[in-house]
């Protein structure tokens, strides 16, 4: 059976699922019926507290998905992750300060563009510590050492700030939401996700000759610059807005590659796509999960990831332990 | 027909010179042999040649823009395990990653399958095979990219006898089809029967070109590696046997 | 005619000498909490007040923060608080216990105060603090004039307006706070009772949408910015009818709710033609 087609079902199927999900309680039909014609409350909350909500949900977990499969293919490492490597924290980062300095109010585009900033930085950073010849070791204590960094600064930025509510928003943007989140932050990510799509799509071949290694590719005609350059442009634009708008959202990058990597014959450019829509999949149904678990609490979809992620990432370190040492 | 032109190719690492001032010619139908002690520079001259290490001097294929090189030679580098776990057959067709012009890319994909003798292997995944049959993937992927030219970096180093054969008589076949093929290696038996041309290589420099005749004298062989070799000329092509090292050191 | 001289001479001083006496005898306090602060600031003569606490001069959380500029301010640290040397120290029931019991065992006497979030306790928690202060009778007409100005507010009210009161965070609070008595007071009929809040809690967004209130009443947002208050600016509550009105008058049980009341009243229909 063709994988993305099923995906795509799945998608769709758990997309319509996402926007029956709720406090209020209407009937399927009811609510689909207000999101196109109703006027009344129920139209307002289906268009502008569901519709955005569902939306957001598959551009984040979409980014998460493509971006995870990109850097693995890259770094030829099936541990990294945006998360993983620290990317998703500093983008968080970048955001906590432009919402704080004002910058994301008085800048236009400003939140993302300064979650992008700094989500490159970190990309940068990362390279630069342990690049395509890192082992798995170096790849986690560079990203263990951002992450941390980036954690810390914005714990820092959020305790400085003269809101008494921003000290414990850390648990937000360490953990994920997308709990009344509007078409407001879907209008700030979109433009920056699909460029990033469209950087990381356009190197699907570039990871392809990688695997046989960087003197390989090269001879196949690949630079090795203007890929990693589209790598890292693509990854800080996708993760970087995602983040913005939700928070750091981690392992689904991890996960969702590594459970279709066996489906597509390992073939990165394939996975890439694939991987996308298993994103986007992954999230919708953490999303749904957590308003049917705990719909008093705003139960952080990162605390259902790590849930699901940890231990397979546990299982990863488990398999690949021989090339650890 | 020359395929690749190296003139005074040099290339430092500090202020040694790893490759002292090489100039040679492949040309078509030429099967040429590498030899040379280790540390000589035969990687480090294969690489320049392919325009991947900074160079000064002269490498016609380092001179070709980026989206040209990829059908004018194909590479074999020396680290030959394949560490992804990707099949077979999505290996062997990187080889037509830019696809040849005018032909059936998907042809030349299971031409070089056929070749090297892994039609019934396309949907295993590469990590699960043996380092031999991991190299005759390799191999595969380089015969598809279907190029005039193919540089191997110790092509046969860790194979067994009958791989080794095989291999060694595929590169001698497919020279003799018309194409250009430099490659590297140790084996200095090998080079002798199967190789039209052997440049020796010494600490750098260009000591010796031309056929294994001329060039694998234990005059040469004494001076470059240190060894004594038996000579023999059989059916099957010359023999080289290193037997002894001398004991002077150079 | 001598004797007489230094008869009146010494009633005088006598008069005067226990009139200051009097007035000296009257204890000095300190405050350790914004409410209570102003139960001090209400009834205490000036020179009683010997420091308030430091957000007593906060606009956001204190109902009078120009009145408190002129007193002392402390950061209700126990050591600071102590050299100060208070015959009492006003706080409320959740000051810090580790401060308070500090105190204690110091000699200090601690006067703790509940949060008032009806009519009566807000009486009891002036006639106390009237007591306490050695001006009773200051207290007695502080609460007659409170109670005259309720009934003023209260009376005429025909209609009760659906309101829904929305703080950081989505939280609601219901009739039985100091907020849901304010409310109800001004003549609303609060939300959060038709959902089963009559503390608080959370009210999920959808709900609010879908109750439908006349009018939505958020709190007064913080300087910098937080996403616990993102919500407040959600488009889906634009369409609603929006006042933004909870401030510094809605934080503290004292007579100052009634301005609280009479802001809200502005909106009402039956109370708003009476400004």
């Amino acid at each position: 059976m063709n994988l993305k087609l099923t995906l795509l079902i799945l998608l769709i199927a758990l997309f319509f699922l996402s926007l029956s999900t709720g406090h209020t309680t209407a009937s399927f039909s009811q609510g689909i019926t207000a999101l196109y014609y109703g006027d009344g409350p129920l139209g307002t909350v289906m268009r502008q507290i569901r519709l955005p909500r569902a939306i957001l949900a598959m551009l984040v977990g979409a980014s998460l998905g493509v971006c995870g499969a990109a850097l693995q293919g890259y770094l030829r490492n099936p541990l990294a992750e945006p998360g993983l490597i620290g990317v998703s924290g500093s983008a968080a980062l970048g955001a906590v300060i432009s919402l704080q300095t004002g910058f994301a109010t008085y800048v236009w585009m400003g939140l993302p563009i300064a979650a992008f900033s700094f989500a490159t930085l970190a990309v940068l950073l990362l390279l630069l510590l342990a690049g395509p010849r890192g082992s798995s070791l170096t790849l986690i204590l560079a990203g263990i050492a951002v992450s941390a960094l980036a954690g810390a600064f914005t714990s820092l930025a959020l305790n400085l700030s003269p809101n008494p509510y921003a000290t414990s928003e850390i648990v937000f943007w360490l953990m994920g939401s997308l709990a009344d989140r509007s078409f407001e932050h879907v209008w700030l990510a979109l433009p920056f996700c699909v460029i990033g799509w469209l950087m990381i799509g356009s190197i699907g071949k570039a990871l392809d000759a990688l695997t046989l290694g960087e003197d390989v590719a090269s001879s196949l005609s690949i630079s090795l610059t203007k890929t990693k350059l589209l790598l890292v442009f693509g990854v800080a634009s996708s993760v970087g807005a995602a983040t913005a708008v939700c928070g750091a959202i981690g392992f689904v990058g991890l996960v969702v590659p590594h459970l279709l990597r066996p489906l597509v014959k390992g073939k990165p450019s394939t996975l890439l796509l694939v991987s996308g829509l298993g994103g986007a999949v992954m999230v919708l149904a953490a999303d749904i999960a957590v308003r049917v678990i705990l719909p008093d609490r705003d139960l952080k979809l990162g605390v259902l990831m790590a849930i699901i992620g940890a231990p397979l990432f546990l299982h990863l370190i488990y398999k690949t332990r021989s090339a650890l040492q | 027909m020359t395929l690749l032109t190296l003139k005074n190719l040099s290339v430092r690492r500090g202020q040694c010179p790893v490759v002292d001032n090489v100039s040679l010619e492949i040309r078509s139908h030429e099967l040429v042999g590498l030899v040379g002690p280790n540390g000589a520079g035969k990687t480090t001259l294969l690489k320049a040649a392919l325009g991947l290490i900074e160079h000064s001097g002269d490498s016609s294929l380092a001179a070709l823009p980026l989206n040209e090189r990829s059908s004018t030679a194909a590479w074999m580098p020396q680290e030959r395990e394949i560490n992804w776990p990707i099949s077979v057959l999505e290996t062997v067709a990187l080889g037509q990653l830019l696809p040849t012009k005018n032909l059936d890319k998907n042809e030349i994909i299971n031409d070089a399958l056929d070749r090297t003798g892994l039609i019934n292997y396309r949907d295993r995944i590469s990590t699960e095979l043996s380092g031999g049959e991991q190299a005759r993937v390799l191999l595969a992927r380089a015969l598809a990219q279907n190029t005039p030219l193919i540089l191997a970096d110790e092509p046969i180093a860790g194979l067994d006898p009958a791989t080794q054969l095989t291999t060694m008589k595929m590169f001698a076949d497919m020279a003799k089809e018309g194409k250009g093929i430099l490659i590297s290696l140790h084996d200095l038996n090998l080079a002798a029967t199967f190789c039209t041309k052997i440049i020796m290589l010494d600490r750098g420099r260009l000591y010796a070109i031309g056929d294994p005749a001329q060039t694998m004298t234990n005059e040469n062989l004494e001076k470059v590696f240190n060894i004594r070799a038996y000579h023999a000329r059989t059916d099957n092509g010359i023999i080289c046997q290193p037997i002894e090292v001398l004991s002077h050191s150079n | 005619m001598h004797l007489f001289r230094v008869i009146a001479f010494y009633s005088v001083l006598y008069f005067f000498g226990t009139i200051t006496l009097a007035t000296e005898n009257n204890p000095k306090v300190v405050s350790l909490n914004v409410c209570t602060d102003q139960f001090v600031m209400l009834l205490a003569d000036d020179s009683q007040i010997i420091s308030l606490s430091e957000i007593s001069t906060d606009i956001l959380s204190s109902a009078m923060a120009e009145e408190a500029s002129k007193y002392h301010q402390n950061n209700s640290g126990a050591e600071e608080v102590y050299l100060l040397q208070p015959d009492i120290v006003f706080a409320g029931i959740y000051t810090a216990k580790a401060t308070v019991n500090m105190l204690e065992s110091l000699g200090i006497r601690v006067e703790k105060f509940e949060p008032a979030s009806t009519i009566e306790q807000i009486v009891r928690n002036m006639q106390r603090t009237g007591k306490l202060l050695g001006h009773t009778e200051r207290a007695n007409t502080l609460v007659a004039n409170f109670e005259a100005r309720l009934t003023d507010l209260t009376t005429g009210i025909n209609t009760r307006p659906r309101a829904a009161l929305y703080y950081a965070n989505g939280y609601t609070t219901g009739e039985k706070t100091l907020a849901g008595q304010i409310l109800d007071l001004a003549g609303f009929s609060n939300i959060a009772s038709e959902v089963g809040i009559h503390w608080g809690g959370t009210l999920p967004l959808e709900l609010l949408i879908m109750s439908k209130p006349d009018v939505i009443i958020t709190g007064t947002t913080y300087p910098g910015s937080s996403r616990s208050e993102e919500i407040l600016k959600h488009p889906a509550l634009k369409p609603l009818r929006h006042v933004s009105s909870t401030d510094a008058n809605w934080v503290c049980g004292t007579p100052n709710i009634v301005k609280a009341i009479m802001d809200l009243q502005t909106i009402h229909p039956d109370k708003m033609s009476t400004k």
